[in-house]
């Protein structure tokens, strides 16, 4: 079966995608309002430059342009020009420029306002008063501009990445931290047995785990005074039970001893019949049995199956004699098998037992057997614990016997007679007693 | 063999009783705990004791018996089949263990056994000079020939045989004779002493004087 996705790797995908996401996106808002606004500084900047060049630029202008047709140029400065300036007359003369400004005009337009000239420049055009109609080109370096501004955005845009980056790596130690006591309480729900105080549920530390935490110890007490009930109420009826059987089978072994011999085999037959009951109380009160958890010790199987006797059924012994199991459920187990051995005919059943996986116990029987669509039924009836009357209590009890042994019960496709293998991983090997 | 039954259930008690009496053992059947202690001074050969009774728990007296000295061989009969239970009950101080529902004849075969144990011999024929005992067919046989004895015939030589090479008191046999029903003579055990002495011959069966009786290891 496919593992269902973890909640954490889910939200930490999500968180991280997300976070990534809104990382991008305000590095992109970042980087675009940083640029805009620096630009609209410098803008602004150049502009109040251009302003203070024509409040500087005015009383010169009443000489005129040289003669030889040349812009008159500002000394060179000793500083690097970071603003270049221009002063255009109508005919698209430079009559005067600073060092560094070039002696075509920077714009053909006279228009007042920005423009970029080419790549090179950006430049702010002023209109001149006076008749001459001069205008005056403050322009700078659109290189530099661009840097400044890329500078600027660079720097806002990494550190807004950064901090969106540092909040990914937060949110996944946060996230991990607030799943922390969800695993806890998963890991001890899962060691936890009802029925061993060492594995009670820890408390928990987030309220939201306090329903789920509340409701399994409840559960779990309900469970433990439900397996209290069946314990007391499985004592009191094999008491109830038990005594009156053997009471019973007692009575009548008396009464044959006792009878006329034309009597006897009536007697017979009813004590057989009693055994019969017998066998079934002690399976119905294994049954409650096999869902608790198996008492393992060893025995040796020799001596269990001498217990288990049917008239007129020879029983023999086979492989590993000493093993790990529960005893009284294997006997439980057994004698149902046998018995519904006794009842198809068979004259001789084998228990044979092997190492695999834990222990295989192997009962064949040379009886009537079951037809293969019978047998097929039954394997899938016995597969999905779909007990009905036609599993019959003594496979339903063996392959609940099976079941807590952490094993299965299969019934093995022979050519003839019946075998019926009981899978027990718990079950092992064991040496047998000196 | 002579045996005290504590058991409370009517139908399981009687039926154990008749058919351990049918097997030539006395049996002395009490349904409670209380009844029991009456005769804690008697001399019974084994004790089958229940674990449930309406006064107490069984593996409980057999305990406080234990500790006053009182070695009687106990089987104790239960219904609880768990291995912790049998571990608890043979603790006690038990020598046995059955589980109900269970057959009279193993019962019986146990008892046997339990007595078998009890003359430190563990084979369950027995010869004597020229007297065979078995004690699981309970069959006598003198010089190959079978003979016949009476239930309480073979309660007094299985009681004897069981003990072979020690006394047994008269009381204790007599105690082993009267719990037979209409056996109410005052001398009847030296009756049935002397009707086995005359099947089996005079000297299987030795009197010391004052004391009780005796068959030579």
């Amino acid at each position: 079966m496919k593992r269902p996705p973890s909640i954490r790797s889910r939200l930490s995908t999500s968180v991280v995608l997300i976070a990534l996401v809104w990382s991008i996106a305000v590095t992109a808002a970042v980087w675009t309002v940083v640029r805009h606004e620096i630009a609209e500084l410098q803008d602004s900047t150049l502009e109040e430059s251009a302003q203070i060049i024509f409040g500087l630029l005015s009383h010169q202008l009443s000489h005129p342009a040289r003669e030889d047709g040349q812009a008159s140029t500002m000394p060179a400065p000793p500083h690097v020009e970071h603003l270049i300036w221009q002063v255009v007359d109508v005919r698209g003369r430079t009559i005067l420029r600073s060092h560094d400004a070039p002696e075509r005009p920077l714009l053909e337009r006279r228009t007042p306002g920005f423009a970029d000239a080419g790549d090179a420049w950006r430049v702010v055009t002023m209109e001149m008063p006076g008749a001459d109609a001069l205008v005056l080109h403050v322009a700078q370096d659109a290189e530099e501009r661009r840097e400044v501004g890329f500078e600027a955005a660079k720097y806002t845009a990494q550190f807004a990445l950064g901090i969106g980056l540092a909040c990914v790596l937060w949110l996944r130690w946060r996230l991990k931290r607030e799943l922390l006591p969800v695993a806890q309480l998963s890991d001890a729900v899962r060691r936890f047995d009802p029925l061993d105080p060492g594995t009670a549920l820890p408390p928990v530390t987030r309220a939201e785990l306090e329903p789920m935490h509340h409701a399994i110890t409840e559960l779990s007490a309900r469970l433990l005074q439900r397996i209290a009930n069946e314990r007391a109420f499985s004592a009191h009826a094999a008491h109830a039970l038990r005594t009156p059987l053997a009471g019973l089978d007692a009575q009548l072994a008396v009464a044959l001893r006792e009878s006329p011999a034309d009597l006897r085999p009536r007697l017979l037959r009813t004590r057989a019949a009693a055994n019969r009951l017998q066998r079934v109380v002690t399976a119905l009160l294994a049954l409650f049995r096999s869902g608790a958890e198996p008492d393992i010790h060893a025995f040796l199987m020799r001596d269990l199956v001498a217990h288990l006797t049917f008239d007129g059924l020879s029983t023999t012994v086979g492989g590993i004699d000493c093993i790990r199991a529960d005893a009284d459920l294997i006997a439980a187990a057994l004698m149902n098998l046998l018995d519904n051995s006794a009842r198809h005919h068979a004259s001789s059943a084998h228990i044979a037992v092997r190492e695999e996986n834990g222990i295989v116990i192997r009962v064949s029987d040379n009886g009537s057997g079951i037809p293969r669509p019978k047998r097929e039924m039954l394997q899938q009836a016995i597969a999905a614990q779909a007990y009905s009357e036609r599993t019959g209590l003594g496979l339903m009890l063996a392959d609940l016997v099976a079941r807590a042994h952490g094993g299965s019960l299969t019934i093995c496709d022979e050519p003839t007679g019946c075998t019926i293998e009981l899978r027990l991983p718990h079950g092992s090997a064991a040496t047998p007693p000196v | 063999m002579r045996l005290l039954l504590l058991e409370d259930d009517t139908t399981l008690g009687e039926a154990l009783r008749d058919f351990l009496s049918s097997e030539g053992h006395v049996v002395d059947w009490f349904g409670s705990l209380a009844e029991a202690k009456t005769l804690e001074q008697e001399a019974f050969d084994l004790l089958l004791v229940d674990w449930n009774l309406p006064d107490g728990a069984g593996t409980d007296w057999i305990t406080s018996m234990r500790r006053r000295g009182n070695t009687t061989p106990a089987i104790i009969l239960t219904a609880r089949d768990r291995l912790g239970d049998r571990i608890r009950g043979l603790d006690s101080g038990a020598d046995d263990y059955m589980v109900k529902p269970f057959a009279p004849e193993e019962l019986a075969a146990r008892v046997r056994a339990m007595g078998r144990r009890l003359s430190g011999v563990s084979s369950h024929l027995r010869r004597f000079g020229n007297v065979d005992i078995d004690l699981t067919a309970r069959a006598i046989q003198v010089d190959g020939k079978p003979v016949q004895v009476t239930a309480r015939e073979w309660a007094l030589i299985e009681a004897l045989v069981l003990r072979s090479g020690r006394i047994v008191s008269k009381s204790d046999l007599e105690a082993l004779v009267s719990g037979f029903e209409g056996e109410n003579m005052s001398n009847a055990l030296e009756v049935h002493v002397s009707h086995l002495r005359r099947k089996l011959g005079k000297d299987l069966i030795e009197t010391v004087r004052g004391m009780g009786y005796r068959i030579p290891a």
